[in-house]
């Protein structure tokens, strides 16, 4: 019997070993670091000899962080919580991580080297997914918690304008859609109608649109951002416009123009806090007659003065 | 040298170790999110493919061969590229700091990534001598990092301005995006022979 291979092949491995034995001695050294582990249920502190991976120390600590790829960072799921001591983050684990969990210093477990003391904590929900293995029991009241805590943070999101789309509002955004649908160019006018309706697009009520029409949401947001008139941002009840054409320019629109701001407080294009007005420009209302003009709604203003401004705007308030 | 430059070329364009062969799926998938971490994974695959086949020539020609036990091959390579790659990181890591923040962090990634033995097969197979496994591993891991930079800035742009369906995020669109890459690729079928 031939035993060349197998002895060639054990004398390749003691080489290997020898050789990265002696490069671990000689080139890795952290000495201990303590880490210490914060759950929802418990704290632990451990000592390790450092240069490992984070997630084969709580592994050998019986700490189990759930992970499908083997710490190749393929697969984000070892997503822990560095509150101090774990360096930088990594490129590997940027594109894991949403700009919220960046900020609050979520890693990846397997991409955290341990060379000093490490501090970490890991969410809860990982706490609850260890605690239905290990008591193979599925406690419906946790699930029930989370749903509540998330649609709240949505709502602390959206803050001022949560329009969730209700029985009534699909009505009536179904009845737009059907009032033009077999005309040509249905969208541009729908989306008139829904600017009437709403002052500006609501986004769930463009994603309605599109589903309804069978239209790619990407071409119903490409004509509503093409217009001036249209505007994806809630606007105000009052639409002012500053007439920026030659002559209003030159007779001093621009001068109006920024006391309007200073005086409602905001920039073109932006809606006061109160939703009252909204400031923008035009670049002619063909009132070249009576520059400089302004006009709100559909009332026209000419000859405007600095000093007139205030007349007008209580008009509308 | 005209044969090492279709040798080149070849591994770069028509048998594209990505695109043609579909080795390296595993980070090709996960790390085509971003531009800029797929171009540190290319330099760090181009860096280990290029050393690991340097290193497994003479080991296969000089040992294995003289000893008449070739068909050990796959485990030796595997050995041999795992510890030197952990060899690489450990140096790297003491003295070239820089490196090691710009490539480095992706070696332990692709120690047993199936590209790198490919490609130490591939010589084999393919009988090359010393210059033409360095100059095929070398293009393999350009071509390798060209796919992966093409589909990864297509995913970049693709997400700022389409709206995919829910269950194409992710790898399903990173799928297909390949698909249609490996497509075009075909197109360079022609253009010259390996043997």
């Amino acid at each position: 019997m031939n035993f060349l291979p197998v002895i060639v092949m054990n004398g390749i491995l003691l080489v290997v070993t020898v050789l990265l034995t002696i490069a671990d001695r000689v080139l890795i050294n952290y000495g201990e670091c303590k880490i210490t582990v914060k759950q929802e249920d418990q704290e632990k502190e451990f000592v390790v000899e450092g240069g490992n991976y984070l997630i084969a120390d709580l592994t050998a600590n019986d700490i189990n962080v759930s992970s499908s790829c083997g710490g190749k960072a393929t697969c984000g799921y070892c997503k822990i919580k560095v509150l101090n001591g774990g360096g930088e983050i990594l490129p590997t684990e940027e594109i894991f991580m949403s700009r919220e969990e960046k900020h609050d210093n979520m890693r990846l477990a397997c991409q955290v080297k341990v060379k000093n003391d490490i501090n970490i904590y890991i969410p809860d929900y990982l706490t609850t997914i260890r605690n239905i293995v290990k008591n193979r029991s599925y406690d419906p009241k946790l699930r029930w918690i989370f749903n509540i805590t998330d649609l709240k943070k949505e709502a602390e999101d959206d803050e001022r304008f949560v329009t969730k789309l209700d029985k009534s509002e699909k009505s009536r955004v179904e009845e737009m859609v059907d009032a033009y649908r077999n005309t040509k160019g249905a969208l541009i006018f729908i989306l008139q109608e829904i600017d009437r309706t709403y002052g500006y697009f609501p986004e769930n009520v463009l994603w309605y649109v599109s589903q309804l029409m069978e239209l790619p949401f990407t071409h119903v947001f490409r004509v509503s951002t093409f217009y001036n008139a249209f505007s994806l941002k809630p606007r105000g009840k009052n639409i002012i416009r500053v007439c920026m054409g030659t002559s209003c320019y030159v007779k001093g629109g621009n001068k109006i123009l920024h006391s309007l701001e200073n005086k409602l407080g905001i920039k073109v294009g932006e809606t006061t806090k109160d939703l009252n007005f909204s400031l923008d420009t035009v670049n002619c209302i063909g009132c070249c007659g009576q520059s400089p003009a302004v006009s709100v709604n559909d009332d026209i203003y000419g000859y405007v003065k600095i000093s007139k401004v205030d007349d007008v705007l209580k008009k509308y308030k | 040298m005209g044969n090492l430059l279709t040798i080149f070329i070849a591994a770069v364009f028509t048998h594209n170790i990505a695109l043609t062969y579909l080795l390296g799926m595993c980070p090709f998938i996960a790390l085509s999110k971003s531009f800029k971490t797929a171009f540190g994974m290319g330099i760090a695959v181009i860096f280990v493919v290029t050393l690991t086949a340097a290193i497994n020539w003479p080991i296969y020609h000089l040992i294995l061969v003289p000893a008449g036990c070739e068909l050990i091959y796959y485990i030796v390579f595997i050995i041999v590229i795992a510890a030197s790659v952990q060899l690489v990181e450990m140096i790297m890591e003491k003295f070239f700091v820089v490196l090691q923040a710009s490539f480095g962090i992706f070696l332990p990634l692709i120690t047993v990534n199936c590209t790198v033995l490919a490609v130490s097969l591939f010589m084999v197979l393919r009988s090359y001598s010393y210059l033409a496994t360095i100059v095929f591993a070398f293009g393999s891991a350009v071509g390798w990092m060209l796919a992966i930079l093409i589909v990864a800035a297509i995913n970049e742009k693709l997400r700022l301005v389409s709206d995919i369906p829910k269950g194409l995020r992710g790898p399903g669109i990173i799928m297909i995006i390949a698909g249609i890459i490996a497509l075009a690729f075909l197109g360079f079928g022609g253009m010259v022979r390996i043997q």
